[in-house]
């Protein structure tokens, strides 16, 4: 190994994690700046809601608690949505978790695999498979509105945002590299994607939807997932 | 990529952005040692050896005097690709840049450069810091005059090069990047006729 190398580095990556002034500062303000850079682009609804000089403090903040572990700035800002929970500002903003975690879904779908979903053919018969998820579908149960929140957030911007307040689902699906569905998702939907996400066959995850949501169509809510992409191909041999 | 796309060149910065665990969006500097030239020329022979082409080493912006060095900045540069067979790619805004900030001449630096060694030229702006002493390489100015007079030099000298004009803040209106791409076009025509 270099041991004056790797002596010289660590001393340097100390002189540029404090506060510095001069030439130190320049490498200093880079690396964070790269940072911060990088959370913006990802949490582009937390800048709205918060406004861009706390988005910007609160950045420096997450950056030098969480610095970039890889290169891949695209996919910085994994723990961004735990690491604001625990913030003392967070209880006038206690949506704003939310709002991150729905953002981090969406880079994640954004940056996932390219592939081609199941698509509906009509006499396949897949109560009794077992389904993969296709690579670019995230989603997720959140207790406060955040992803009517989210989409209120896309453009156009309307004037006035009243989501009704309580929990809903959040679905992000790209059957094809540049088609992306964001729905929200009841509870029903949420359970079938959950179920079969964890190795459920098709027909379990209807069935226990059925018993918790019996008011809800399971048959028809499974159509439109696989009618957005969520599944991928089957394997052969997985069943 | 480099299968994919084949593009005519491939480069990399003399630096570095991952340790321990970490990962620094930023270009770091090493010292220039007999076991960082070591290092260096090991690594880049097994990046080529990998694509199965040659790459080229662009020289760093400097902005903190390092005492670690042993050796001058042009003469690691030219054992570098002496050992690993790379070319460099010169950022002559780094050259001006780094003088400016760790006292150096410019245009001494840039007439230790031979010229069969240059495979590609990078052009861009800088800042001042807000203390005022210190240049940024910060690419959201227009290329400087002293940056366009170094480059007349070195392209007189060393003949007409593939030349790229780095703009990446503060971006002005397309054709006032192309009247930086014309300026910079006229060098480069007065070096192919030097070389004809």
């Amino acid at each position: 190994m270099l041991p004056d190398l790797i002596a010289f580095q660590r001393q340097f990556v100390a002189a540029i994690d404090r506060p510095a002034t001069g030439p130190l500062a320049v490498y200093r303000n880079t690396v964070i700046h790269g940072a911060v850079e990088a959370l913006r682009s990802n949490y582009p609804v937390v800048e709205q809601i918060v406004g861009e000089e706390m988005f910007e403090a609160i950045a420096v903040e997450y950056s030098t608690a969480h610095p970039p572990k890889s290169p891949v700035l695209a996919l910085y800002g994994d723990e961004f949505a735990d690491w604001i929970s625990e913030q003392p500002w967070i209880a006038d903003l206690s949506y704003l978790t939310d709002v991150a975690r729905v953002e981090r879904l969406h880079v994640e779908s954004l940056m996932a695999a390219d592939e081609e979903p199941l698509v509906a053919a009509g006499n396949l018969e897949l109560s009794c498979l077992r389904l993969n998820l296709h690579p670019a579908v995230r989603f997720n149960w959140l207790q406060t509105p955040a992803m009517s929140i989210w989409l209120a957030h896309q453009r156009p911007l309307p004037s006035t945002i009243e989501p009704e307040w309580k929990p809903e689902g959040a679905l992000f699906a790209r059957p094809s590299p540049f088609e992306m569905h964001t729905p929200r998702i009841g509870a029903a939907a949420h359970r079938i994607l959950f179920g079969i996400r964890l190795g459920e066959h098709v027909g379990q995850s209807l069935a226990a939807a059925a018993r918790l949501y019996p008011d809800e169509n399971g048959e028809a809510i499974f159509v439109s997932l696989l009618n957005l992409g969520v599944f991928a191909q089957p394997l052969p041999g997985r069943n | 990529m480099v299968d994919r796309f084949e593009p005519a060149l491939v480069s990399e910065h003399l630096a570095w952005s991952r340790f321990e665990g970490r990962s620094f969006p930023d270009l770091l500097p090493l010292p220039r040692t007999n076991e960082v030239l070591a290092r260096l020329s090991a690594n880049i022979g097994q990046v080529q050896d990998a694509l199965g082409r040659e790459i080229l080493i662009e020289n760093p912006t400097h902005y903190l005097p390092l005492s670690q060095h042993r050796w001058s900045e042009t003469s690691f540069l030219r054992e570098l690709a002496r050992r690993s067979g790379c070319k460099l790619l010169i950022d002559v805004n780094n050259v001006a840049v780094g003088a400016n900030n760790i006292g150096f001449d410019a245009a001494s630096w840039l007439l230790d450069i031979p010229a069969k060694l240059v495979g590609e030229i990078h052009l861009a702006g800088h800042s001042h810091d807000a203390g005022g002493t210190l240049l940024i390489d910060s690419h959201d100015e227009p290329v400087s005059e002293l940056v366009w007079s170094l480059y007349e030099d070195f392209i007189g000298r060393i003949g007409a090069r593939p030349t790229l004009i780095e703009r990446d803040g503060n971006v002005p209106s397309f054709d006032e990047l192309l009247r930086e791409r014309d300026r910079a076009q006229a060098v480069l025509d007065g070096g192919l006729r030097l070389a004809a």
